[in-house]
């Protein structure tokens, strides 16, 4: 039943945008917008339709791609460790802490001027300021997940006598995957924003550097097919995560729920 | 396994607690007592007067100021030797864990096989009743239900110690009584050594062989109550009992110093 309703709310929602499709059909046709700057829908569409049928298209999709989980993995496989060390072991946090609140306040895109520098405009260069941006949330969220494990619970994991490395893996970090999570998904939005940002900025392959090459060049209907194919492998990139996440996470769904 | 076999000795631990910013506080000054295998000790007291240290010292989680304790006859190499079954069952069960991978959890860090731990819990969900529930989620269950897991994870572990501190505290008062009773039954039936923290004076005296009176913060212990009431136990006629009566104002009166006394005698 509730399903049903909620799938009734979802459909106003879709109508919306089919209704915002329509008037920008509708606007750029009559010419009340500038039909060479903003094409109608219909010519981006085929555009996109004709990209998509082009093995280049697919490549530039499969260097932002590759780049992008590349960065968003490594700042994985540093944050989660780093914070779940820096909220369990005291003195770790004491001497990361103020380092890590001097650096996080830096917008990642100013880092990239430095990482040019050092690490040329290759891809070294783009995954390191992918990576770079997408640590901080999952850093923290990992040290704040640690941090606020319920005491009862540390307690009770300690009256099972586990070597430290076991308490960490069987207790800390299942109880601190809820924040964990959260973390990974805030980091999945920014290593997209970054890894387009990054394109445009030095590049010469990816969809970040098609979006700016196209504009540059005059073609609008490319340039605005980009734009969607983006907001399309976001869509899905946030579907797939949530699907995940909620399947892994069903326990904490059903315990926040109960809890109220 | 016989009785009147000695198996915890508590030997004048005392402990102060150091904070920072604020005056040490002498939680226990001097706390000395014995229990043998298949007793059960209730401990009551009244509140803040170190109760749960008490408890928290002997299963090892905080070290006493002074004194030592001593657990004669080790037995088991498998798995801790004291069980700590906490108030708070909604925040001491793994909530990521199904019921009976909560239950495993003491076990899967040991020598025995994976069919051997299956077995294990299982024989244990059914002394709690919680077999038909083994795959559910803790918060798919009523507190009382969330409890006995709690209870059923600490048993798993053939523990020779059994802590509890307040398990039913959180529990309407018909829960509470039925885990009383099934409490009783197990202790009997898996011959189970219990140390029994609670603020309720009945639920002390209706489970005990011996009632532990502390006294205020720095607490001492005020008496050691030797309960002669006949087992099996029951809820309505041993709680209505004139031998219940008498023990029950004689704790009252050391806990309230008189006062509770003055107005019930």
């Amino acid at each position: 039943m509730q399903r049903i309703i909620r799938n009734k709310k979802r459909i106003s929602g879709w109508f919306l945008v089919l209704s915002l499709l329509v008037l920008w059909e509708l606007l750029s046709r009559v010419n009340l917008v500038n039909n060479v700057f903003f094409p109608s829908f219909s010519i981006i569409f085929k555009k996109l339709c004709q990209m998509l049928a082009m093995t280049d298209t697919w490549r530039n999709i499969g260097s932002t791609l590759l780049r992008f989980f590349m960065g968003y993995f490594l700042a994985c496989i540093l944050g989660i460790p780093i914070g779940i060390l820096m909220g369990k072991i005291r003195r770790l946090f004491d001497l990361f802490e103020p380092l890590v609140e001097m650096l996080r306040p830096i917008p990642s895109a100013a880092i990239i001027p430095i990482a040019i520098l050092f690490l040329g405009i290759d891809d070294r260069m783009k995954i390191f300021v992918i990576a770079y941006a997408c640590l901080w949330p999952i850093l923290i969220n990992s040290l704040d997940g640690v941090r606020n494990i319920d005491p009862v619970l540390i307690e009770t994991g300690k009256t099972f006598k586990l070597a430290k490395w076991r308490f960490l893996l069987k207790i800390v970090v299942p109880a601190s995957s809820p924040q964990i999570v959260t973390g990974m998904r805030v980091s999945l939005a920014i290593a997209l924003i970054l890894a387009i940002t990054v394109e445009m900025i030095a590049g010469n392959n990816g969809i970040g550097f098609f979006i700016l090459d196209s504009e540059r060049s005059f073609h609008f209907p490319e340039m605005y097919a980009g734009i969607i194919l983006i907001g399309i492998i976001g869509y899905f990139m946030n579907f797939i995560f949530l699907t995940l996440s909620k399947r892994i996470m069903r326990w904490h769904e059903g315990f926040t729920a109960t809890k109220i | 396994m016989s009785n009147n076999h000695l198996i915890l000795r508590v030997n004048n631990i005392g402990k102060t607690y150091f904070a920072h910013s604020a005056p040490p506080v002498e939680a226990i000054a001097n706390i000395s007592f014995e229990m043998n295998r298949g007793e059960f000790v209730s401990i009551v007291g009244p509140s803040g007067c170190g109760k749960t240290t008490i408890l928290k010292i002997i299963s090892g989680l905080i070290m006493p100021t002074c004194g030592t304790i001593d657990i004669l006859d080790f037995q088991s190499e498998v798995a801790p030797d004291i069980m700590l079954v906490f108030q708070e069952y909604n925040r001491s069960l793994f909530q990521w864990r199904t019921v009976f991978r909560n239950v495993t959890f003491g076990l899967e860090d040991t020598k025995l096989s994976s069919k051997a731990i299956r077995e294990k819990a299982f024989k244990y969900l059914k002394i709690v009743s919680l077999d038909d529930f083994a795959f559910r989620y803790p918060w798919e269950l009523s507190g009382g239900m969330q409890q006995r897991t709690a209870i059923a994870r600490a048993l798993v572990c053939e523990p020779q110690i059994l802590l509890m501190d307040e398990p039913f505290g959180s529990l309407d008062a018909l829960s509470r009584s039925i885990l009383e009773d099934d409490l009783l039954r197990l202790q009997r039936e898996l011959n189970l050594t219990i140390l029994f923290v609670t603020h309720d004076i009945d639920e002390a005296i209706y489970l005990a062989d011996n009632v532990i009176v502390l006294s205020k913060r720095p607490s001492i212990i005020e008496r050691n109550i030797k309960i002669n009431i006949h087992r099996p136990r029951h809820q309505i006629e041993t709680k209505n009992s004139p031998a219940f009566g008498e023990y029950r104002l004689e704790i009252s009166k050391l806990i309230g110093r008189g006062e509770y006394a003055k107005n019930y005698s």
